[in-house]
C-alpha cells in the first residue's frame, strides 16, 4: 500500500523511468493518473461514451508499448493528449454519420472532408430555448463545445479545460502559433454566439 | 486614450491576462467604458464557466483493460537486481542481521585468504607430498591388481611395467564395456523409433 502511496506521488519522468524498468505498477500509476484527462479530452470530442473509452484504450495501449520513445524534455501529459487528440480527430475523420451541423474541420479542403469531421448533436427536437430550459450552463456550454470544428474544439479544450500555454498547444497539435491564437479566438467567439442564442 | 470600443482580439488580450505593450491602454479604457467593462466580466465568466467544466470518467478503470495488451519488458540488469534483492529479508532487523552476518563471513573469508597466503609454500610442499603418496598407492593398487587377473603370467612381465600394463587392462576393460552399452543404447532407441 505505501509502495503505492510512494508511485502516486512521484512526478511522471520517474514514473516513466519505473515503466522502462520494466515495472508493471509504474504503467498503472500512468494510466490512473492520465485516464480521467484523456477520456474527458476524448469525450468532448467525439462525444460517444463507448466510443471515447475504446479510443482511451487505445491511446493507452499506444503510448505505453512505445514508451522507450517518450523524450523527457518534453512534458509526459502532452504525449499522451497529443496522441489522444490525435486518434480522436482521426475518429472523427472516419466518422461516416447524417449530422446537424454545418461545421467541419477548420482545415478541411473538400466537403468530403467536412462532412466527416462535423460532429453529431444531441438534439432530441427540442429547440434551443427548450435545451436552455432544460440544462445547466456547464451542460450547454459541453454542447456548444461540440458544435466547434473539430480543430477548435481541441484547442479550446486545450486552452480552457487542461489550462495549456499557447505554445504547448501549438506543439501539441503541430501548428503554427498563430493559427492556434486564431483558432481559440475563433472558438471563444463561436461559443459565445451559440451561448447567446441559447440565453 | 482610446475612443472607441475594445475590438474582439483585444478582448482576447485582456482574457488571456497579457501585460505586453499597449495592455494599459486598453484597462484605461476599461476604466472609462462600462460597456466594454460588462462585456469583459461578461467573456470572463464565461471562461471560467468552461474551466470548470468536470473532468469525466471512464465507465470502469482501465488499468486491467490496457495492461492486458500492453508488453512490459524487463532489461536484464533490472532482473539480476531484483534476484539480487529478492535474497534480502524484508524485516529491518533482519537485513540488519544479514548485513552482520555477511559482513563477518566476508571479513572471516579475507582472514582466512590472508593466512593461506602467507602460509602458502608450506600448503604446496604438502600438497606435492600428498600427490606423490596418492600416485604410488594407485600404482600399487592396479599392480595388485593386474597381477591377481594374470596369475602365473605376471612373472613374465618385465620388473616395474607389471602397473603399466595393469592400467592398459583397465582401459581396454572400459573401452569395452562403454562400446557395449553405446551400442545396446542405439539398437534400443532404433527399436523404440521402428516400433
Amino acid at each position: 500500500m505505501s509502495r503505492l502511496l510512494d508511485l502516486a506521488n512521484l512526478p511522471d519522468a520517474d514514473l516513466v523511468a519505473r515503466a522502462l524498468d520494466g515495472r508493471e505498477e509504474a504503467y498503472r500509476e500512468l494510466i490512473r493518473r492520465y485516464e480521467r484527462p484523456v477520456f474527458s479530452l476524448i469525450y468532448r470530442m467525439v462525444r460517444d461514451r463507448e466510443q471515447a473509452e475504446d479510443l482511451a484504450q487505445e491511446t493507452f495501449i499506444k503510448v505505453l508499448n512505445n514508451i522507450e520513445k517518450y523524450s523527457p524534455e518534453f512534458k509526459f501529459s502532452s504525449w499522451i493528449l497529443k496522441i489522444a487528440n490525435n486518434l480522436a480527430i482521426d475518429a472523427l475523420r472516419r466518422r461516416r454519420l447524417d449530422t446537424i451541423s454545418i461545421d467541419g474541420a477548420a482545415n478541411a479542403a473538400t466537403a468530403a472532408e467536412v462532412e466527416a469531421t462535423s460532429i453529431e448533436l444531441a438534439g432530441g427536437g427540442e429547440s434551443a430555448l427548450d435545451e436552455l430550459a432544460n440544462r445547466e450552463l456547464g451542460s450547454a456550454i459541453e454542447q456548444a463545445i461540440a458544435a466547434l470544428r473539430p480543430m477548435y474544439r481541441s484547442c479550446i479544450l486545450m486552452r480552457h479545460v487542461d489550462g495549456r500555454s499557447y505554445e504547448e498547444i501549438a506543439q501539441l497539435l503541430d501548428l503554427p502559433l498563430g493559427t492556434v491564437k486564431t483558432y481559440i479566438h475563433r472558438a471563444r467567439h463561436e461559443l459565445r454566439e451559440k451561448l447567446e442564442r441559447l440565453r | 486614450m482610446l475612443t472607441r470600443h475594445l475590438l474582439p482580439d483585444e478582448f482576447d488580450l485582456l482574457l488571456d491576462g497579457e501585460s505586453g505593450f499597449g495592455v494599459q491602454q486598453l484597462q484605461g479604457h476599461l476604466r472609462d467604458c462600462p460597456q466594454c467593462r460588462e462585456e469583459l466580466a461578461m467573456m470572463r465568466r464565461f471562461v471560467l464557466a468552461i474551466e470548470e467544466l468536470p473532468e469525466l470518467a471512464p465507465s470502469r478503470p482501465m488499468a486491467d483493460l490496457v495492461m492486458a495488451r500492453v508488453n512490459v519488458f524487463v532489461p536484464w540488469h533490472v532482473a539480476a537486481r531484483d534476484w539480487a534483492l529478492s535474497w534480502l529479508p524484508e524485516r529491518p532487523a533482519l537485513r540488519i542481521a544479514a548485513g552482520v552476518a555477511a559482513t563477518g563471513v566476508a571479513g572471516a573469508s579475507t582472514v582466512a585468504l590472508g593466512w593461506g597466503w602467507t602460509h602458502r609454500e608450506r600448503f604446496l610442499a604438502q600438497g606435492w607430498l600428498a600427490q606423490d603418496q596418492l600416485r604410488a598407492a594407485a600404482l600399487d593398487a592396479i599392480g595388485t591388481g593386474a597381477q591377481a587377473v594374470l596369475g602365473p603370467l605376471a612373472t613374465q612381465v618385465p620388473g616395474g611395467t607389471l602397473p603399466l600394463a595393469g592400467a592398459a587392462l583397465l582401459g581396454l576393460g572400459l573401452a569395452i564395456g562403454t562400446s557395449v552399452a553405446g551400442l545396446r543404447a542405439v539398437a534400443a532407441r532404433t527399436r523404440a523409433i521402428g516400433g
